[in-house]
């Protein structure tokens, strides 16, 4: 097997007395498109950090194309989109890429991705006036300019309608078909499926999961059934329901995690729980991801 | 070295971001020229007089603008987003930092200037070019460690207080170190204090070069001992800073 691009082995980060990352181990292979998932908080910015050197582990060694990332000739190599897509509000969307084209020493080419990434209509505006969208695309054209081999994606898409996700996907894609190794952090898992190939699911400074996109789907595709109980109903035994994992606040008002809704849904009914307002919900990623966290740790169906 | 060869551009950047606020730059340019004509002027009756003047407030320019200007440039930089990016780009970081410094050096070029040009119109220095460039010249050099005080100040403040801080800091130190009036017409109890300013330290400088002479040691030497230790606590600072972002 090739030299892993990303090494992170027995990665520790604290700060003061919080612990962003205990014990992490995984390693990107050249080519690989990982999606990096977690809730808010998981401590995938702090990987991230630790990836562009701008923080150092407490424990363990990260290592981006064999070497510390600190290096200057490794930083050559990865590109990456700018922290809360903050730019200097009076540049001028055509010069920061030819500022970085010139902080790169790269011979970048800035044209390419005015067409590439749709910057025409504000090539010559002030960053400070850019929307949303608009920043996404120029935070994508800043990771890109040095044309990389590692990129760096921090949530490409968040905030996006979906026909301007779709011509991010495409961009992603086309680096992807060049060769190049992308790791990308995200909270959809339609992206995760539209771009990578193996995700690993970080969760309070710790890998929970890491394998195929398959996989990953089976895990947290999971259902909510929500309901409340009659007063005084609170004899009935709900554990006799097929689920994952379930609540009941105030005794009365129940969440029930499922990853087979009709199957619960028809046991509830048998076991004649008379329950009202029920009502049924895909679960989010980050809902899913807490349930399993749930039922990881007291060694539950996962 | 490659990063030394692009340092003039990253300066030019800067510089452009600097100019691109121009309500900031205009103020920023009439107020020293502004406070010449109100209090120079008057008393800039004969040419040495007015030379020590143009001095004076070509001093309070550069101090002005470098100090005013780097604090309030690396207090936004440590709490902006940008200047993480900026860190984890193939160029040193002391690249960005040295190129707002030449930035900030420019701008004081400038006000300089407006403060020569209105000496020039109102009064009579009696100076050629040959006298004049090395003067002022000498006027930006020592500027530098207002420059370091500068880093100090944006070190230890948040783009929030970097205003007020520097404003405090730099108007006192001008006023209490002769440059708007002169020493001597200064209270007795300021006078005291003046000794030791460092802003007493670069006027006295100036007036001698002003009036072609060269500088007593105790003045220049202590412009440079000041110069040390402000650098030297821009380091510090700044290293501790790293640490506590970067490390």
């Amino acid at each position: 097997m090739n030299a892993p691009v990303c090494e992170f082995r027995g990665v520790g980060k604290s700060f003061g007395g919080f612990t962003a990352l205990r014990d992490l181990d995984f390693t990107i292979a050249p080519g690989e498109i990982v999606g990096f998932l977690g809730p808010n908080g998981a401590g995938k910015s702090t990987s991230l950090k630790l990836l562009t050197g701008l923080r150092r582990p407490t424990t363990g060694t990260v290592r981006v194309f064999g070497a510390a990332p600190t290096d200057l000739e490794v930083r050559r190599r990865v590109g990456m989109t700018p922290q809360e897509l903050e730019f200097p509000p009076t540049m001028k969307v055509r010069e920061v890429l030819d500022f970085l084209a010139l902080a790169y020493g790269c011979g970048g080419d800035p044209q390419l991705w005015r067409e590439k990434l749709d910057l025409g209509q504000v090539w010559d505006r002030r960053t400070q006036g850019l929307s949303g969208g608009e920043k996404r695309r120029l935070g994508l054209a800043c990771a890109l300019i040095s044309g990389p081999e590692l990129l760096l994606l921090d949530e490409p898409t968040t905030g996006l309608d979906v026909e301007a996700r779709r011509l991010l996907w495409e961009v992603v894609r086309e680096e992807r078909r060049r060769g190049v190794t992308i790791l990308l952090t995200t909270h959809y898992l339609e992206e995760i499926e539209a771009l990578s190939d193996r995700v690993i699911v970080i969760d309070q400074g710790r890998k929970l999961f890491e394998g195929g996109v398959k996989e990953i789907r089976r895990r947290v595709r999971m259902t909510k059934i929500e309901f409340e109980l009659p007063a005084g109903g609170d004899g009935i035994d709900l554990t006799r329901i097929p689920h994952l994992n379930f609540e009941c606040r105030d005794s009365r008002h129940c969440l029930l995690w499922t990853r087979d809704s009709d199957e619960s849904l028809r046991a509830l009914v048998e076991a004649g729980v008379d329950f009202r307002h029920l009502s049924v919900h895909p679960a989010s990623l980050e809902e899913a991801f807490i349930q399993l966290r749930a039922t990881a740790s007291h060694g539950g169906p996962a | 070295m490659s990063a030394l060869r692009k340092l003039p551009r990253f300066a030019g950047y800067a510089i452009l971001e600097l100019l691109r606020q121009p309500t900031y730059v205009l103020t920023t340019l009439i107020f020293p020229s502004m406070f010449f004509w109100f209090f120079g002027v008057p008393n800039a009756q004969e040419p040495q007089a007015a030379r020590m003047l143009m001095g004076s407030f070509a001093a309070f320019a550069v101090l002005g603008v470098v100090l005013f200007q780097l604090t309030v440039a690396v207090a936004q930089d440590r709490a902006g987003h940008w200047s993480l990016y900026l860190r984890s780009l193939p160029v040193p970081s002391w690249v960005f930092l040295t190129a707002r410094l030449a930035a900030s050096f420019v701008l004081a070029l400038m006000a300089v200037g407006l403060v020569v040009l209105t000496a020039f119109l109102s009064t009579d220095p009696g100076m050629g070019a040959r006298e004049l460039v090395p003067f002022v010249l000498w006027v930006l050099v020592g500027g530098f460690p207002f420059a370091s005080l500068g880093l100090v100040l944006g070190s230890l403040t948040d783009p929030k207080s970097a205003v007020p801080v520097a404003n405090l800091v730099y108007l006192p130190l001008s006023f209490a170190g002769g440059l708007w009036i002169p020493p001597n017409a200064l209270s007795s109890g300021v006078r005291a204090i003046s000794e030791y300013l460092p802003t007493r330290f670069y006027g006295e400088v100036v007036w001698a070069l002003a009036r072609g002479e060269t500088p007593a040691a105790r003045w220049s030497y202590g412009l440079v001992a000041y110069s040390v230790v402000f650098f030297a606590a821009a380091l510090v600072l700044h290293r501790r800073d790293l640490r506590d972002r970067f490390g």
